[in-house]
This record gives structure tokens, C-alpha cells and sequence, in this order.
């Protein structure tokens, strides 16, 4: 585990000693450093922003009502866990109510932030690289997709992912592999568009 | 000719492992599986070109633009009193909580203990008198003589065994049937009142209740405050 990882670790598990004595700013400051994190993870799942906002203000509540539950070591992992399984709830409920609104895929809130320096043709590029790989995200399955979210880009490795989902590490790796032949099968005519 | 060998490098490609390609571009193969994907990807142009758009697939995650979040998701004073709960809902999660989780390896091993006690002091005893019970019964059956052939108790052999024994005078039979109340006096005053249980039993049973109670709380406590987003 890296230096940094643990200064985390050890500053993480501060807070929730400290929560746990009932300091709710404690807390809080836990909330402060994985909000972000959190909202982005569970939004990518759900693909909706209100929705994904109360999976995570679920998962805040949980993890609350839990603290003497979390055993160490990863906080952000333990955390992403609950907040996951609030995403499966809130796909689940959407699945069983296929009148609910779906996603707001071309709403201005999902379109990448503007760079002031970028030239109007950057600014093009990267909104349609945005678009493709939202739309090659959506075709893959749900669990391919956690798997790629999770260690693509948050992060996470295979032995954490395993934790979370809640599956084998051999599971966790399939899901990566298949959802990565699968993402690059649905951008095989697009992949000009990622070449620098 | 140069499409009938390009139909052909498409047909070999279809015949190739591309999980084995993909896994290796993820750098998940030991060095045999390596090996052999390496030869695909020297020898297969298009082997070669899956792996090496594989390994750009993590980087173009990163492209996915992500809404800013709604809102802030700190906890007021009011939520944190609502979701700390009433004082039974306290009570119960900490009975159902991992602070007293160290207990219930030791009342299981307590529930074992207590069982082994409860069988070794009641029912082991019950066994032995069981197998042991013919023996005296047979020298019971000696002492009493006639009619003792069935090894009935002492006591319910009497009435049948004296109207067939040689008759007394009138004076010793009456002297004999004051000697039989007396006889029949001391043995009702002897009969022993109810045993004292054993305390081993006691121990073992309470081992029992004991471990039980807190299993089954614990039990309850944990079913009752259970989160769904836990799972
Ligand atoms: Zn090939």
C-alpha cells in the first residue's frame, strides 16, 4: 500500500473513531471528501442526476446509521459498496416503472466543461467523444460497466472491485475484459475520434 | 489472389482466442497464456490491432463528462438525531452489533458445553442403570423365592408370596403382620424425597439457557436493524 494510501486510511479512520464518539462534524468531513467521488460513480450508474443524488444521500444515511459496521482499511471502498447497492435499488424501482423519465442524455448538466482555451473544434471533439463513449457505455451490461467504472477510472484494483460487487476476483476481471472487447466492438467505426 | 489471402487472414482471425488477446492487453496472462497470445499478435495483423485499441479502452472511460453534483450531502443536527433513532432502536443495534459480536463464538461454545454437561449428567446415568437393571433383578428373583421368577419388585411380590407360605399359629401371624406395618413404616418414612439434582446438570442447563438467550437476541437485534445497503 502506497504512503498515500495510508495517510488516507489512517485519516479516514480518525473520523469515523471521532464520529462514532458523536462528533457529526466528523462526519461530515467524511462526506466532504467523498461527495464527489460518490455522486460521480453512482450518476455514470443510474444516468440520472436526481436519481443518482438520493442513492447517494441514501448511502450517506447508511453509512451513518453503520459507522460501528465499517471494519477498516478502505472508507472510499466501503463506501462505494453502499452507494452501489442504493444504485441497484434505484435501477431496480426504474426497471419495474419503465414509465419513470429516463436519463437526460443530451441535458447541458452531462455535456463536458468548456476549457476557455479551447478552440471551438476542441470544444466539438471532445463533446462528441463524450457522447460516444456515453452511448457504447450504455450498450455494455450493467455489471461490465461497474467493473470498467471502478477500476478504469476510479481507480480501484481488481481485489477492491471484488468487495464491492460483492463477486470473485475471476468474475471481476471477466466483467472487465468482456466489457472492454464489447466497448471496443461499439466503437470500432468511432475510434479515429479518440486518436490525438 | 490478394483477396482470397485477405478472405483467408479473416477466416484465421476468426479462429483466434480474442479473450486470450484481450486478457493479455489487460496484463492479466501468466507467461505461457502471454506467450502464445504474443505469437497471435505477431502473426494476426488484426490480433495486433484488438490489442492494441484493448489497451486505449481505459483511457477513453475518462472522456465520459459527469453532471456536477445537485447538491451538498452533509448532515444536519436533525438528520443525524433521526437516523441515530429512539432509544430501543439504539438499544438494539448495539445488542445486534459487532461490538458484542466476540460473544457469540462463546455462547456457541457455552451451548456446546452446557449440552455435553446436560447428556453426560441425565441421560448417561439412565443408560448405565438400563444396562445394569437385569442383574440385581435376577438376585432379587433368588431372595424372593417362589413367584420370584418374573423379578418383580420386592415390594409387590409380598402379598402374593405369603398366603403360600406354611401356615402360623394365630399368635405368630398376628405378630408378623405388626412386624410388616413396621417394616412398611420405616420404608415409607425411608423412601428417599426426590433426588437432589446434580449441579453439573444445573451448570449444563444453565450453560444452555444462558447461550441460547444471547443467541437468539443477537439474532433478533441484527434482523431488526438491519440496513438493505449493506447487503
Ligand atoms: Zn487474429
Amino acid at each position: 500500500m502506497s504512503v498515500d494510501l495510508e495517510a488516507v486510511h489512517a485519516r479516514d479512520q480518525g473520523l469515523v473513531e471521532r464520529a462514532l464518539a458523536g462528533d457529526l462534524e466528523a462526519f461530515n468531513d467524511l462526506v466532504g471528501h467523498y461527495q464527489d467521488f460518490l455522486f460521480g460513480l453512482v450518476v455514470r450508474v443510474v444516468r440520472d442526476r436526481e436519481a443518482a443524488a438520493d442513492a447517494v444521500q441514501e448511502a450517506f444515511f447508511s453509512a451513518f446509521r453503520n459507522l460501528d459496521r465499517f471494519r477498516g482499511g478502505s472508507f472510499r471502498g466501503w463506501l462505494a459498496r453502499i452507494a452501489l447497492n442504493a444504485a441497484t435499488d434505484v435501477l431496480r424501482l426504474r426497471k419495474r416503472r419503465p414509465s419513470e423519465p429516463y436519463p437526460e442524455w443530451e441535458d447541458e448538466a452531462w455535456q463536458p466543461p468548456t476549457d476557455p482555451d479551447d478552440d471551438p473544434e476542441a470544444q466539438a471533439t471532445r463533446r462528441a467523444r463524450s457522447r460516444v463513449i456515453r452511448t457504447a457505455m450504455e450498450a455494455i451490461t450493467d455489471d461490465q460497466r461497474r467493473a470498467i467504472l471502478l477500476f478504469d477510472v476510479e481507480g480501484f484494483d481488481y481485489q477492491e472491485i471484488a468487495g464491492i460487487t460483492g463477486v470473485s476476483l475471476g468474475t471481476v476481471k471477466s466483467r472487465i475484459h468482456r466489457g472492454r472487447l464489447a466497448l471496443r466492438d461499439l466503437l470500432a467505426d468511432q475510434m479515429e475520434l479518440f486518436r490525438e | 489472389m490478394t483477396a482470397h489471402l485477405s478472405n483467408r487472414a479473416a477466416d484465421d482471425h476468426a479462429g483466434h482466442d480474442h479473450q486470450l488477446i484481450v486478457a493479455y492487453a489487460c496484463g492479466d496472462l501468466g507467461a505461457d497464456e502471454a506467450r502464445a497470445a504474443v505469437q497471435l499478435v505477431e502473426q494476426c495483423r488484426r490480433c495486433a490491432a484488438l490489442d492494441r485499441e484493448i489497451r486505449l479502452m481505459p483511457s477513453l472511460a475518462h472522456h465520459l463528462a459527469v453532471p456536477s453534483r445537485p447538491r451538498d450531502f452533509r448532515l444536519s443536527a436533525a438528520d443525524a438525531e433521526r437516523l441515530r433513532g429512539s432509544a430501543v432502536r439504539r438499544l438494539l443495534r448495539r445488542l445486534g452489533g459487532p461490538g458484542l459480536a466476540p460473544l457469540q463464538p462463546l455462547a456457541g461454545a457455552a451451548m456446546a458445553i452446557g449440552l455435553l454437561m446436560v447428556v453426560t449428567t441425565a441421560a448417561l446415568p439412565i443408560f448405565f442403570a438400563g444396562a445394569g437393571a437385569t442383574a440385581p433383578a435376577a438376585e432379587r428373583a433368588l431372595d424372593a423365592g417362589t413367584g420370584g421368577a418374573e423379578g418383580g419388585p420386592e415390594f409387590s411380590l409380598a402379598p402374593f408370596a405369603a398366603p403360600t407360605e406354611a401356615p402360623l399359629a394365630p399368635g405368630a401371624d398376628e405378630g408378623k403382620s405388626v412386624i410388616d406395618t413396621a417394616t412398611q413404616a420405616t420404608k415409607i418414612e425411608e423412601a428417599p424425597a426426590a433426588p437432589a439434582p446434580d449441579p453439573a446438570l444445573l451448570i449444563g442447563a444453565g450453560l444452555v439457557a444462558l447461550a441460547g438467550a444471547v443467541l437468539i437476541v443477537r439474532a433478533v437485534a441484527r434482523r431488526a436493524t438491519e440496513d438493505p445497503l449493506l447487503r
